[in-house]
């Protein structure tokens, strides 16, 4: 896949992610779209490939609006790394793949925000992954993965994968 | 062969993420100085950003208005009565310009030395909010280059909104006040003998206490910034909400609504201290 394509992808998702998205927040919360489209593409990347996308993902996260450097980029990077190392064993034209798939990576998304901030001294509270707040990020972020795996997997099988 | 490219992948991302959980820990402290990199991705996305949230706000703008029309009609009710009780108070307050200026003027008989204006304003635009739902923070669309630098105060009409944390040359990233990093010390504008701190979280609530156990506060009570911590004083924070004790009774804990409203906030003022 060209690499200008997803550069772009990476750099738009992010642009609308910090200006437009914030103002689909449902009960204060907003979708986290680079989530999504790391889980969504890492199914159909290499592994190399899928690591390298999720660490640019974050690493845009981390400068423009992290207090430090490197916490994004290292979920991000071990995300794509992660779900690209199983996708072989995924049947890939189940849609609710993505639905299961986003909603756990929503998980280990905030459990690693837990502990890289509780690691490095930073104010946290472990019991944040037991608030409605975690619940209503992991169903949202679900669903819309959902719209969003359904068009991955129409570039699919277009080719679009093909390098 | 194949066996080996995987080993190799692995131990580059192995690599990759030790390096970063390197990064993490070097860069926890906040940093004088922002690298060469941050600054010229900041310096090539905030522009378009700029551009995207200001065409954002003003459709918002313009359909907010329809939408929200029966809340329109109840906020100009409420703004009237307001304005109506504005009025009295500009009364008062003009009674009491009257006397200080007399006062004034005593002042220059005496040869009192004028103090100097400490501080400039710059007004900017928000060109982008933090994707993430833990933190919160913003960025903005003047830099270095503007006269900004680490720790300025960034304040609305409405109230004080966070601190600048680092700034490239055209773009700087703003806490807020009820992210959970910020800690603010304030006093009650009712009377200033009472004193504490409030601190923002995770849930983007701010939440403090009182140094003093006896303080007479109650709901519906102002908060402005006191002169204790880094911000200059008199900066409207917000209003208690709730009151209570420490689980030892020994501090009381107030909850606190920000008079700023954080998801619609498209200009701020950066306050510049001259020197």
């Amino acid at each position: 896949m060209n690499v200008f394509i997803i550069s772009l992808i990476i750099i738009l998702n992010f642009i609308f992610q910090s200006t437009l998205l914030q103002y689909l927040s449902i009960m204060g919360v907003i979708p986290n779209t680079a989530l999504i489209l790391v889980v969504c593409f890492s199914l159909f990347l290499d592994k190399n490939k899928a690591a390298t996308y999720g660490f640019v993902t974050g690493m845009l996260q981390d400068i423009l609006y992290s207090g430090f450097l490197g916490m994004y980029s290292l979920i991000y990077l071990i995300l794509g790394y992660v779900v690209s190392s199983f996708s072989y064993k995924i049947f890939k034209e189940n849609i609710f793949i993505s639905f299961t798939l986003t909603g756990m990576s929503t998980i280990f998304y905030i459990l690693m925000n837990i502990t890289i901030l509780y690691l490095f001294g930073f104010e946290t509270d472990s019991g944040y992954i037991f608030r409605m707040n975690t619940l209503y990020q992991i169903i949202y972020n679900a669903i819309l993965s959902i719209l969003i795996y359904m068009y991955v997997l129409r570039l699919y099988k277009r080719k679009f994968f093909n390098y | 062969m194949k066996k080996n490219t995987k080993n190799r992948s692995l131990i580059t991302v192995v690599i990759v993420a030790i390096i970063l959980i390197g990064t993490i820990g070097y860069t926890a402290e906040q940093r004088e100085e922002i690298t060469m990199l941050e600054n010229w991705v900041g310096g090539i996305l905030t522009p378009i950003q700029s551009v995207i949230s200001s065409g954002t706000s003003f459709v918002g703008n313009l359909a907010n208005p329809i939408v929200n029309y029966s809340k329109v009609v109840r906020e100009s009710e409420r703004l009237n009565e307001e304005v109506s009780d504005l009025r009295d108070q500009l009364i008062k307050a003009r009674l009491t310009r009257d006397e200080l200026e007399e006062l004034r003027s005593l002042k220059y008989a005496l040869n009192y030395v004028e103090e100097e204006a400490k501080y400039n304003t710059k007004a900017v635009k928000i060109v982008g909010k933090s994707p993430s739902n833990w933190f919160d923070t913003f960025t903005i669309d003047a830099g270095k280059n503007h006269g900004l630098s680490v720790d300025n105060i960034v304040i609305s009409s409405n109230g004080l909104v966070g601190t600048i944390y680092e700034v490239g040359d055209t773009w700087a990233k703003v806490v807020s006040i009820i992210d959970s990093s910020s800690a603010i010390s304030f006093q009650i504008l009712r009377n200033n003998d009472f004193k504490g701190v409030v601190s923002g979280s995770i849930d983007h609530e701010l939440s403090g206490y009182l140094f003093d156990p006896s303080a007479e506060v109650i709901v519906g009570d102002k908060l402005i910034t006191s002169e204790l911590g880094k911000h200059p004083k008199g900066i409207l924070i917000g209003e208690v909400t709730e009151v209570g004790y420490t689980a030892d009774r020994l501090l009381r804990t107030i909850e606190v609504e920000p008079s700023v409203n954080f998801r619609r906030l498209n200009t701020v003022l950066v306050i510049i201290p001259n020197n």
